[in-house]
């Protein structure tokens, strides 16, 4: 996705902090299970297949599709994704096949 | 809470005293009636809450998924025609393969509600949209109640419903049903739209797909040529291209074309066939 001029230039006279070090401005891709508590990123690609793949569409879990890690069950999996408003859980080894973009600045899109 | 007064029959909570829709509460007295209503929607939206407003019934209500797994039928009559409701499980797809969305979905296809009322939750519009278009796939008479309206003005969400029936094509009722708010506009747009023949206009999805949409259209034809004129020829064609088995006996069987009244039969029959 391409982040439109403005808003890069908003964010730049915003941000106090330093830039993420290593930013080259390029996407930066991980699977959805990799995504920290409280992050929130955008659903790039997804992998699973067949009804499976048809359930997360239902949900509404479709590329494009942003997504926040909200909380984890007490052992780690599965954990709770929040999407369109709502809340999902997840398994591991089904957000493992779900390929997102992490946002590179919690909140700035809200 | 609208408080229908008894003695003018009107609703007591604006001044110039509208009179709404009448509402008698038939409970499960449901043996003779003259059109029949379906509740649909996802899981948590209110589906029992509203079901329970109109009938009378108490169905258990509660915030967990899975709640209703049968359907569970009332009654009630407004305009001196007496509706059957039917409160079918909540759904988010009716592609889906678990067995409630299975009852929902032979439901609205087999057993050819009047009227289907497809509630939806203001909080999460997106995801109910979905439900929506699919089940405008299957029959255009449909109401959409935008229920849970309360808890979206809590959260400072606004949403245009006429802007939504114009888009959908469909009447779109606010509603917060706890409060009974909307009830009497659903009653008015409920048989408003068991009047109605069927809107050809509703909004449909088409494929952007050329290869896809040649085979649904070709197919969608063939299945008009056998079974006459069916509202829900393109979303059959569909599943037969994706090998759904339900449907394929559904078409050998040859119950895909029976009338309106004979459409408990073939409930009768498909109940027997499972």
């Amino acid at each position: 996705m391409k982040r439109k001029a403005g808003r890069e230039a908003f964010f730049y006279r915003k941000a106090s902090a330093p830039l993420l070090t290593g930013d080259t401005g390029k996407k930066k891709t991980m699977t959805l299970d990799k995504l920290e508590r409280g992050r929130s990123a955008t659903i790039v690609q997804i992998f699973s297949e067949n009804a499976e793949r048809r359930r997360l569409f239902d949900l509404g879990i479709l590329p494009g599709t942003r997504i926040e890690s909200v909380m984890a069950s007490p052992l780690g999996d599965p954990v709770a994704y929040r999407v369109r408003n709502s809340v999902v859980a997840l398994r591991r080894e089904q957000a493992n096949l779900i390929e997102v973009e992490e946002e590179r600045h919690e909140g700035f899109y809200r | 809470m609208k408080a229908f007064t008894a003695e003018t029959g009107k609703c007591g909570d604006c001044a110039s005293g509208c009179a709404p829709k009448r509402l008698t509460k038939l409970g499960a007295r449901v043996r003779k009636f003259d059109a029949v209503a379906a509740l649909a929607g996802n899981p948590n939206t209110g589906k029992s809450t509203i079901f329970n407003a109109l009938t009378g019934l108490r169905q258990h209500v509660g915030n967990w998924a899975g709640k209703t797994v049968a359907r569970a039928e009332g009654a009630f009559e407004t305009g001196g025609k007496k509706f059957k409701l039917i409160d079918l499980p909540g759904t988010y797809s009716l592609l889906s393969t678990s067995p409630d969305e299975e009852i929902a979905r032979d439901f609205l296809l087999f057993g050819k509600p009047d009227v289907t009322v497809v509630v939806g939750d203001a909080m999460r519009l997106e995801r109910s949209l979905h439900l929506v278009l699919q089940i405008l796939e299957i029959t255009t008479r449909v109401v959409f109640a935008l229920n849970l309206m309360d808890e979206a003005r809590r959260a400072r969400i606004r949403i245009d419903a006429r802007q939504l029936a114009r888009d959908l094509n469909v009447p779109v009722v606010a509603m917060a049903a706890r409060r009974g708010e909307g009830v009497s506009e659903l009653l008015e747009a409920v048989s408003e739209t068991a009047r109605r023949d069927f809107s050809a206009s509703a909004r449909r999805i088409s494929y952007a797909d050329k290869e896809l949409e040649n085979a649904v259209e070709t197919l969608a034809a063939n299945l008009r040529a056998n079974f006459g004129e069916l509202p829900n020829a393109r979303w059959i064609a569909l599943r037969l291209l994706e090998g759904d088995e339900n449907i394929i006996r559904a078409v050998r069987a040859n119950s895909l074309g029976a009338e309106k009244s004979g459409s408990h039969l073939t409930q009768l029959a498909l109940a027997e066939a499972r």
